[in-house]
């Protein structure tokens, strides 16, 4: 289990990592080639790299810069923090979360400057890239969502280790005349025979000791006479 | 506890049906002022109407509608989830992950927008006019739902080790002396030998 948690938490760092490095690697590129010329334009999720349109096609970055890194700095502040408090272990889930709907929007972005370019009506048709930045971005989410699910801990052992722990309780369902746990079953008839015998015997040595309690009072008088 | 957990699935209720109203709603609108008559560009997470129309209502750039409904429903699933004892440990998670899926989401997007405020402020326009980008109502909605998703998500996750004390409570109840010299509870305290002698 805890082999597991902490693997859980290893994978959270390569998750948290692989979104901050995919910010900066290419996001998409968009291509043509006119007159046998390629003309080129690429983006990171930060800024253009490239414009060989120099503003024309009015393309910018797809914005998930950000976000990514909002989500591996709670991802990576909770894996750290959960060694200490396990409550923190909540964080991977909410980044890997985080990191799922900034992934999907980037691929929406990609598909929507494809959309757009469409709309131009160019006569030559523009080649829509996606880039290597986005598909690092699905693959931390993905791994985010692994690693998180790693890290949590499952219910059933913290109610079962508590239990072991505290007072057991056998309750005992149905009704009262059936046999205790771990009892006989008690015979009534003959033991009361015996029980009945055993204290007369006992008796017998006792009556000598009725004689004594007379014998008590004659000791005061003799200090009277 | 009971409240709580009702608050907290209440809220992700809540934040899951303002995020896919708020989908529907116009989220901004860009007026254009470049070349002949002004054209204005409304957009939801769906589609982008123009005026003045050119046919048919198209699809958003940011055609974000589906995640949105997708991140509502997980939501809305480890809502219910977290209402079931049995099931509360898959719901926490569900919950978690969809709340911070939408709040991804709508974060992209505002910060997305901005961009585009910020291109289209660098077009081209005659008379000195400029072009305009105005947040409109949907913006404010899909925010407040994914802010209310995460406050319900943590208020979610939060009554983590409260259930064992909650079952304690309703099955029998042990009390456990620390010491032997300790008078029972609801006893009356035993006085010593001595003190029985003495008079």
């Amino acid at each position: 289990m805890t082999t597991r948690r902490a693997f859980g938490a290893i994978l959270v760092f390569v998750a948290a990592g692989l979104a901050v490095a995919a910010t900066f690697l290419s996001a998409y590129s968009v291509q043509v080639e006119v007159q046998g010329r390629t003309l080129r334009y690429e983006a990171t999720s930060w800024i253009t790299e490239r414009d060989d349109f120099r503003g024309a096609l009015l393309l910018g970055p797809i914005e998930f810069g950000e976000p990514a890194v909002a989500a591996a700095l709670v991802m990576a502040l909770c894996a750290v923090l959960s060694f200490r408090v396990p409550a923190a272990r909540v964080g991977s889930l909410l980044g890997a979360g985080v990191l799922v709907g900034v992934a999907w929007s980037a691929v929406v972005g990609v598909r929507g400057t494809i959309e757009k370019l469409r709309e131009l009506d160019a006569p030559v048709p523009f080649d829509v890239e996606q880039g290597d930045g986005v598909t690092m971005l699905i693959v931390a989410a993905g791994v985010g969502v692994v690693s998180a699910v790693l890290h949590q801990e499952l219910p059933r052992r913290v109610l079962s280790e508590p239990a072991a722990d505290d007072v057991v309780i056998h309750q005992i369902e149905g009704d009262d005349s059936e046999t205790p746990p771990y009892g006989f079953p008690v015979l009534v008839e003959p033991l009361e025979h015996r029980e009945f015998e055993k204290p007369q015997e006992p008796k017998a040595p006792e009556g000598p000791s009725e004689p004594e309690e007379p014998t008590k009072p004659e000791e005061p008088k003799e200090p009277r006479a | 506890m009971i409240d709580r957990r009702k608050i907290a699935a209440l809220l992700l209720i809540l934040g899951a049906a303002l995020a896919v109203v708020g989908s529907f709603e116009d989220t901004y609108r860009t007026i254009y002022r470049g070349f002949g008559p002004d054209q204005s560009m409304t957009t939801t997470l769906w589609i982008v109407t123009l005026d003045p129309p050119q046919g048919d209502p198209r699809d958003a750039y940011q055609a974000l509608g589906w995640p949105v409904v997708i991140a509502a429903v997980l939501m809305v699933v480890g809502a219910v989830l977290t209402t079931r004892q049995r099931v509360a440990f898959v719901g926490k998670p569900v919950a978690m992950g969809g709340a911070g899926a939408l709040a991804g989401i709508v974060f992209t997007y505002l910060l997305q927008v901005q961009r585009e405020a910020k291109t289209i402020s660098e077009w081209p326009v005659e008379n000195g006019r400029s072009n305009v980008l105005d947040i409109l109502g949907g913006m404010y909605v899909i925010g407040a739902a994914a802010i209310i998703g995460l406050v319900g998500a943590g208020l979610a996750q939060r009554r983590q080790q409260e259930p064992v004390e909650e079952a304690d409570e309703e099955e029998v109840v042990v009390h456990q002396l620390g010491n032997d010299d300790d008078t029972p509870p609801f006893g009356i305290a035993i006085p010593d030998d001595e003190q029985r002698e003495t008079p």
